[in-house]
């Protein structure tokens, strides 16, 4: 399973790696990216009812992934909604951005 | 260290420890924050400095002269230089005074409607250098034979004396771990910012001002051979005002120059950096020399005419030396940097000095004001006609890369599912290829309307999703397309996004997108 919000790439993977560290959530949120010009947010939101969060965050090296315990959407102000089946993914990551763009140089982030 | 530490006024061995490693960081912290000197430059402390590293050369106490730039320093150089080569040298100047009576005669322009500030500048600092000159004695010698000799001798006595002195009192550990601490430090925050920067910049505003006042010396010639003869004399006075007053300073000073002393003052200036020193701009040497004297100890008998160099620097810019004069430049006014100490400013000059003359670069190259100032003057031919790749580069980035490759003409190489491929060749540098790809959930702000991202990125790409949004109730959505910049070697649109995601093409197969 693939599915691409923006530049936010979720591919589905077996498992975390061993030694993987949690993200702590954002405000009640689970956030994989955030717009550094507008301020947007790729996230996922808690449960209105319970307060609890259907996802968990987690990083391992210069890796991330998304592992869904319940159903859930991702989110975001300008792409439509990406519905999210239980399970883990990897989530694009390349320095502190989702996706990368060549230069002559160097490789950089995108920062959208 | 398994060497053993030695410590005398003649001798410094065994490498550095870490007590005196701490107090060379903060020598070399001194002398960073005076190569980056901003505060006005003081007489009363340079004017004696340079005496004495005349004194110490054993050279005749020169004329100490401050000049507001090192832009006005090249040409009032220039033309000090041969004003001096001329009065010494009475063959010469009667090709000079040739000159310059050619000059004043084709040239209708009387540059004193408009005195502006490097003008005017330039002329004082000729004048300081040369006045009283009338009588001074005639020397065979040529004018850059000798400002070389007084180069030499200054730089004999004081640096190089103290460089070998130096080295020889230490052993290689010592030697090495100290010109680490401070000259490698002081050199590696300093040189992009102060003395590259200048040095080339300077050069390369006294080649275009000389381009510049040769050719508009040959244009008033002509105007004045033809049309100017012919045209009422207020007309002419007019034309020739305004003319001075658009001049960039670099033009204004390089008229004074020719002004003054004709070919021979731009033929001078041209060569400004052969006698050149400078000053506090080459902070590497004295930070290095200071921590071998004060945290080392050394007392070694160079020093002492060394100390003349030092004050030099420390009170000092760029600076000429000259048999007869010494012209010193003030401190720049302000100067930005980025992370990496290269000179950088993203809206304004890197480098400004009092009298007005700026520099500009976009992390440490140096790039036309227009560049920085007005970007949105930038056309693609001015893009085009740019011989300097690094220059290229940056007028391409504050141009827009995808602006330019829509705007230049680029080649669609590959269109797919995924979006459009795109190339445009860029002379001796490797070529933009961009995937432009399309969002799909349309947006408020987009700036494509239906038809023309259709036209773009395929009809069926955009029907379908055109006909959710009109079920949603957006009668007329609009769509926002996208560039991203990918390794010239990719093929495909589909490639393309897929590396920007860091898989291949065979691994990039998204089940949903938004």
């Amino acid at each position: 399973m693939q599915m691409r919000q923006g530049d936010v790439f979720l591919k589905s993977v077996a498992r975390i790696p061993a030694g993987a560290v949690e993200v702590k959530p954002d405000n009640g949120e689970v956030v994989l990216a955030y717009g550094e010009v507008t301020g947007h947010k790729h996230r996922i939101c808690h449960f209105m009812d319970t307060g609890a969060l259907p996802a968990r965050l987690f990083e391992a090296g210069d890796m991330r992934f998304l592992d869904v315990q319940e159903p859930t959407n991702l989110v975001h102000e300008e792409h439509a909604t990406v519905a999210l089946q239980p399970g883990v993914y990897k989530v694009s990551k390349f320095g502190i951005g989702t996706q990368r763009e060549y230069s002559p140089e160097a490789i950089r982030s995108v920062a959208d | 260290m398994n060497t053993k530490i030695i410590r005398t006024p003649t001798r410094a061995e065994g490498g550095i420890t870490a007590e005196e490693k701490m107090k060379m960081d903060a020598i070399s912290k001194e002398w960073i924050d005076i190569a980056m000197r901003t505060d006005p430059i003081e007489s009363d402390k340079i004017v004696p400095a340079i005496e004495a590293l005349y004194a110490a050369a054993d050279l005749k106490k020169p004329r100490v002269i401050i000049v507001p730039s090192p832009m006005v320093m090249a040409f009032a150089y220039g033309a000090a230089a041969w004003i001096w080569h001329c009065r010494k040298n009475p063959d010469a100047a009667t090709d000079a005074a040739t000159y310059a009576a050619t000059d004043a005669a084709t040239d209708a322009a009387t540059y004193d409607a408009t005195f502006a500030a490097t003008d005017a500048a330039t002329r004082d600092a000729t004048r300081d250098a040369t006045r009283a000159a009338t009588r001074a004695a005639t020397d065979d010698a040529t004018d850059d034979a000798t400002a070389d000799a007084t180069f030499d001798a200054t730089y004999a006595a004081t640096y190089a004396a103290t460089d070998d002195a130096t080295y020889a009192a230490t052993d290689a550990a010592t030697y090495a771990a100290t010109r680490a601490a401070t000259y490698a430090a002081t050199r590696a925050a300093t040189d992009a910012a102060t003395d590259a920067a200048t040095y080339a910049a300077t050069d390369a505003a006294t080649r275009a001002a000389t381009y510049a006042a040769t050719r508009a010396a040959t244009d008033a010639a002509t105007r004045a051979a033809t049309y100017a003869a012919t045209r009422a004399a207020t007309d002419a006075a007019t034309d020739a005002a305004t003319r001075v007053a658009h001049g960039s300073p670099e033009k204004i000073a390089a008229k004074a120059c020719k002004d003054m002393a004709g070919d021979g003052g731009l033929m001078c200036a041209k060569l400004w950096w052969k006698p050149s020193q400078g000053g506090n701009m080459w902070a590497p040497f004295p930070s290095y020399i200071a921590a071998m004297r004060d945290v080392l100890g050394l007392q070694l008998p160079e020093f002492v005419k060394y100390q003349t160099w030092e004050d030099s620097a420390r009170h000092g810019s760029f600076r000429i030396v000259h048999e007869e004069f010494c012209m010193v430049s003030d401190f720049p006014k302000q100067i930005h940097k980025d992370s990496e100490n290269r000179p950088h400013n993203d809206i304004g000059p890197s480098h400004e000095w009092r009298d007005g003359w700026k520099l500009y670069h976009i992390h440490g190259v140096r790039v036309p004001g227009l560049v920085v100032k007005n970007p949105e003057q930038i056309t693609v031919q001015m893009i085009d006609e740019e011989t300097n790749s690094e220059v290229r580069r940056i007028m391409i980035e504050r141009y827009g890369q995808s602006r330019y490759l829509l705007d230049a003409g680029a080649i669609v190489l590959n269109r797919d599912d995924y979006g459009v491929l795109l190339r445009r060749d860029v002379p001796e540098d490797e070529p933009i290829v961009m995937v432009r790809v399309l969002n799909s959930t349309p947006e408020p702000d987009g700036s494509l309307t239906t038809e023309e991202a259709a036209e773009i990125f395929g009809a069926d790409k955009v029907s379908s999703q055109a006909t959710l949004m009109r079920a949603l109730g957006y009668e007329s959505p609009r769509w926002k397309d996208y560039f991203l910049r990918v390794p010239p070697e990719m093929k495909t649109a589909h490639e393309a996004v897929a590396w920007t995601f860091g898989v291949s093409a065979d691994e990039y197969h998204p089940d949903f997108q938004s």
